[in-house]
């Protein structure tokens, strides 16, 4: 489910039209890691400790929709911002202010509980059938009670 | 008015109040110095009955400790008399339902039976004492009968009728809605044998004015209070005057278990389980609604008007249940079985659709893409669930859920989605879903 969650918010990112093509801008002057700044509308983030940090070093490439629209666990949002890093160009962090970007972009948007976000929910675990990789090879067949 | 509930989980009840859970879950009472052991040893035997076992050092145990054995199986425990496979929802008072696969005889099994109660069971039950008093303001003569008059007077009817808890399903509602998380358990369809309702009530004269019945039972409120019901409800006079509304005095051939309301119960099949009520001693003939405890407030209601999932409903917006919607479940295969993808797979299992008829039963392996018509047989009375059957082929290996859709005798289908929310999580027919890994 988290990673599910992530690859969405992954193509979200991927696909926000019309902030910035992150992907095709071929050469592509990155920004350097002291000079963050906003270069993009920034109203709409949360108040709260860490947005001065976060709206400086999220909105030099991207809409703070981009990252409004979204919602991630501590986990999912450092896994995105390391996706940027390798990607999309996103500086260096020092240790301390990613703590606190990360730990604010999880306090204002959290991933909700999946429970709490379907019209449907899963098949709970006690009905699930093993996993393909914890079968054994030869075909197995388990008799109806 | 603030209503607290009394359905709670064990861990819920021992976190608030540890001595108090001890008292309400087994009626166990400790000694008030050393605060260890059962006092004349009040509760020690429901808590062995439950735990399988006795407490050999029964005189050191603390008050206010969940039994091990229980706290590890995060409130799954046998129940006397009961399959080993039913799931305890809730402890206090007893709530249990059957998983789908151990559903699968066409007469459901009493050990397979699920259990709903809204207060304590009597303790003493005495079937050749036992009396029903028929009264309220639209009867014409106040009556009462022994169980051996009702037996001996009216003619017996031995029926197959499916009963099915209001709240089968609410598991799924999302916002949550409060009360035991049933899943897919809460219904079965065993063979009853009573005598008509109509016959008594025709017995005493009922007049033109009623509109309603309403029972008494000698179950205990949930609180202890003994001027409280636990519960009061029933049906228009309509439906109690139907030929398949019984009052029961055995079950499958035999007498009826303590917990499933002996010695005499309503059987008011198709409509909430809590219509059918248990230890039945009053039966009123009413010239209003029936307005005894649960028949009032958002209990087994529905919004009049369909709302938004969470929204807020005023008790004047909601409307009392009446028949339940068109349902079915898969039986024959356990959820979570491994499949050959050589082989095709036989589903078998039940469906019903309260005061109706089911016309068929369909099946998909591809998430509601395409449907395959089952096999549906007629049921064995009205009432009654029917057995659908069907064959199905996978094309590849792979992960599948088999989901079974049932459509009613007017063309009501049941949805693949969670129906229309409401604040207690009433009334989800969706389609019942088995997962099946292909190799």
């Amino acid at each position: 489910m988290k990673t599910t969650w992530f690859v969405v918010g992954v193509f979200l990112l991927a696909c926000a039209g019309p902030v910035k093509d992150l992907k095709s801008e071929s050469p592509r002057t990155l920004p350097v890691a002291n000079q963050p700044g906003s270069n993009f509308d920034a109203s709409n983030f949360a108040p709260g400790a860490g947005r001065e940090l976060v709206v400086a070093n999220c909105t030099a490439c991207h809409s703070d929709k981009l990252v409004t629209q979204n919602r991630s666990d501590r986990q999912g949002w450092r896994e995105l911002i390391r996706w940027m890093q390798k990607k999309q160009g996103l500086w260096p962090l020092a240790p301390q202010t990613e703590d606190v970007i990360v730990g604010y972009l999880a306090t204002h948007y959290g991933r909700p509980q999946v429970a709490d976000d379907t019209r449907r929910p899963a098949l709970p675990d006690q009905l699930m059938p093993p996993t393909s990789s914890s079968l054994p090879t030869p075909v197995l067949k388990e008799k109806n009670p | 008015m603030t209503k607290k509930s009394d359905e709670r989980g064990i861990h819920d009840l021992y976190s608030e109040d540890p001595l108090g859970a001890d008292t309400k879950l087994w009626g166990r009472r400790s000694d008030p110095i050393t605060r260890r052991g059962f006092l004349h040893g009040a509760g020690l035997s429901a808590m062995g009955a439950v735990l399988g076992m006795s407490i050999p050092f029964s005189r050191n145990m603390p008050a206010g400790l969940i039994p091990a054995a229980l706290a590890d199986t995060s409130e799954v425990f046998r129940i006397p008399g009961k399959h080993d496979g039913l799931v305890v929802l809730n402890d206090r008072p007893i709530n249990a339902e059957t998983p789908a696969y151990l559903l699968n005889d066409n007469i459901t099994p009493n050990d397979r039976l699920f259990v709903r109660n809204n207060g304590f069971p009597p303790s003493e039950v005495d079937a050749s004492t036992w009396t029903l008093d028929i009264g309220g303001e639209s009867v014409r003569t106040e009556k009462r009968f022994t169980l051996d008059e009702l037996k001996s007077r009216f003619p017996k009817q031995t029926l197959q009728l499916q009963l099915e808890c209001g709240g089968n399903g609410r598991s799924e509602y999302r916002p949550r809605a409060r009360g035991n998380q049933w899943s897919t358990g809460a219904v079965g369809c065993p063979e009853w044998t009573g005598i008509r309702l109509r016959d008594v009530l025709e017995e005493c004269g009922i007049r033109d004015d009623a509109v309603y019945i309403g029972y008494y039972g000698a179950d205990s409120h949930a609180s202890g209070d003994p001027t409280k019901q636990a519960i009061s409800r029933g049906v228009p006079i309509a439906k109690a005057l139907e030929d398949e509304t019984l009052l029961a005095f055995a079950i499958n051939g035999g007498e009826i278990p303590a917990l499933h309301g002996a010695p005499l119960r309503l059987v008011c099949a198709g409509w909430p389980g809590s219509t059918s009520g248990k230890w039945i001693t009053r039966i009123d003939l009413r010239d209003r609604v029936h307005d005894g405890t649960k028949m009032t407030g958002k209990a087994y209601r529905v919004p009049c008007a369909p709302v938004a999932p969470g929204e807020a409903v005023d008790d004047s917006e909601m409307c009392i249940i009446e028949s339940m919607p068109v349902k079915s479940l898969i039986t024959s295969i356990r959820s979570g079985t491994v499949h050959p993808v050589a082989e095709a797979i036989s589903v078998g299992g039940h469906a019903w659709a309260g005061d109706l008829a089911v016309r068929q039963v369909e099946l998909s392996t591809d998430f509601g893409q395409t449907w395959s018509i089952c096999e549906l047989a007629e049921p064995p009375n009205r009432l009654a669930w029917q057995r659908f059957e069907g064959k199905l082929t996978f094309p590849v290996t792979g992960y599948y859920e088999i989901w079974a859709r049932a459509t009613d005798q007017e063309g009501r289908a049941q949805p693949m989605l969670v129906p229309g929310w409401n604040p207690k999580g009433y009334l989800n027919n969706a389609c019942h879903r088995v997962a099946v890994r292909v190799v």
